[in-house]
């Protein structure tokens, strides 16, 4: 039975096309994913991500523990920003990719994938058991989430009576009507200005049809799961369960650059006996044809050898050409060209950097 | 949720129409097909002069999530393709019906249309789908 966010009758009013995800019913779209995906870049579109996992890891002991646990350098999340971070085993494998809040005085806030709640979790309590004074609360049923992402972002939320100053992935706090709410400058859409709003779950449909009501005013659309994937894409960020799972290391998927690998931390030896031995990397492509290369789509080199497949592609609103990324052979260059097989047909693509938005 | 279905086609149970009682027959996919698929970003369709055979996939409708295969209402030559449906897709969104057919085919086994669907077949099945 899929569970249902705070917002779900909201979605419902809205005529959304509703898709279960991770066992929650989320909207796919609204009225069209392509004029979703447009709001997001040129005015504000908004999306329920009340799906998402959040614990609180609290006491002496959090931030020593969260530095074991998490690959990022923990000592760079001061008060009040949040950073990247993943979650690996000991061989280095991407458990899931979260964002950790530092709310002062010994408590950190983890944001994790719907997905991996309950694995997550397990795992943060397992590893908690060779620490003291650390305690770990899964906060996931009492918080919903808000994501406000566009040009536009802050205009409405002055308009809300929000005014405070937050940079790119600070946080602060926001009283609104007796209700206390988290405001981070962080997301998933690739965009400069947008936040992402972690509101008790009784205010949830208040904020959501505050934040609509601006639609005449500032352009703000509400968007489904299907705009957030080519948002998502067109910026280069990857989908835990289609981009990477524990099979792979942030070598091959290409996030070292959320690992501190001079830290001593439970992936440390399994990335430096990895390091330079891996034999797949994970690119970005955009095709030089029309058509669209999928999950799972065969990738070949100019000689017809097979060097990969895809992960995830797209077409994105107002793109000529088809986008994604694939895992390929190690040795191969951004600028190369390669075939992908999309039915009977071979596609010419070239290699580039996965953050499209940039290149 | 009411969908448009125009009383001078057949349909097929895999949400295609075809003119009826022409010799050069248009193709397209249904108002509810378009509806279920979303914003309609990329369309493949067999080339002038091939044929196609009742039944087999002859090509695809792409939405920005999924593939969706269409498939041949009755054997024929394929006379002509839309290019305008191929050049913007969201023609098959906004007009199914009109200016988003995808292509004409002649004819070869007249016969083969006896067993489509009429619209209150179509409406029915939609009815049935949808509980």
């Amino acid at each position: 039975m899929s569970k249902k966010t705070p917002l779900y009758e909201c979605h419902l009013e809205q005529k959304a096309v509703m898709a279960d995800f991770a066992g929650f019913l989320l909207p796919l779209r609204f009225e069209s994913e392509l004029k979703e995906h447009e709001s997001v870049r040129n005015a504000a579109g908004m999306f329920d991500v009340s799906h998402m996992g959040e614990f609180l890891i609290k006491g002496k002991n959090a931030k020593k523990f969260l530095q074991y646990i998490l690959s990022n350098n923990i000592d760079n999340c001061h008060p009040f920003t949040s950073q990247y971070s993943l979650l690996l085993n000991d061989e280095g494998g991407i458990i899931d990719d979260l964002i950790v809040y530092n709310l002062d005085h010994d408590e950190y806030l983890l944001c994790v994938n719907a997905s991996n709640i309950e694995k997550d979790f397990n795992w943060v309590l397992k590893q908690a058991k060779n620490f003291n004074d650390v305690e770990c609360i899964d906060l996931s049923e009492q918080y919903s989430q808000i994501a406000l992402q566009g040009p536009n972002t802050f205009l409405i939320l002055k308009k809300l009576g929000f005014d405070q100053q937050v940079n790119k992935n600070s946080f602060c706090k926001w009283m609104l009507q007796g209700a206390e709410l988290i405001v981070a400058a962080t997301g998933y859409t690739g965009e400069q200005n947008g936040v992402e709003i972690f509101v008790p779950n009784k205010n949830a449909e208040e904020l959501w049809k505050k934040i609509l009501s601006f639609r005449a005013d500032f352009g703000v659309l509400p968007c489904g799961l299907s705009s957030r994937d080519t948002l998502r894409i067109e910026a280069g960020l990857l989908l835990f369960g289609v981009d990477m799972d524990e099979s792979i290391t942030p070598l091959e998927a290409g996030l070292m650059f959320a690992v501190d690998v001079n830290k001593n931390f439970i992936a440390h030896n399994a990335l430096a006996l990895k390091k330079g031995k891996i034999e797949q990397k994970l690119f970005g492509f955009s095709l030089e044809e029309k058509g669209i290369a999928r999950s799972g789509y065969e990738v070949f080199d100019l000689n017809d050898k097979k060097i990969g497949r895809v992960t995830s592609g797209s077409l994105p609103s107002k793109r000529e050409f088809a986008l994604g990324f694939a895992y390929l052979d190690k040795n191969i260059k951004n600028g190369d060209h390669v075939f992908i097989q999309i039915r009977n047909k071979k596609v010419k693509a070239i290699i580039r950097q996965r953050n499209f938005l940039k290149n | 949720m009411m969908h448009n279905v125009p009383s001078n086609l057949l349909f097929t149970k895999e949400h295609e129409w075809i003119t009826k009682n022409q010799q050069v027959a248009t193709i397209g996919i249904t108002d509810h097909a378009q509806s279920c698929l979303g914003d309609v970003v990329y369309v493949e369709l067999p080339e002038k002069g091939s044929i196609v055979e009742k039944g087999k996939p002859i090509g695809v409708v792409e939405s920005v999530k999924a593939v969706s295969d269409i498939y041949a209402p009755a054997t024929g030559k394929v006379l002509e393709i839309n290019q305008k449906a191929i050049d913007d897709p969201s023609l098959i969104n906004t007009e199914p019906y009109e200016n988003g057919w995808l292509l004409k085919i002649e004819l070869l086994k007249a016969e083969e249309t006896s067993d489509l669907l009429s619209d209150a077949d179509y409406e029915e099945l939609l009815l049935l789908e949808s509980k």
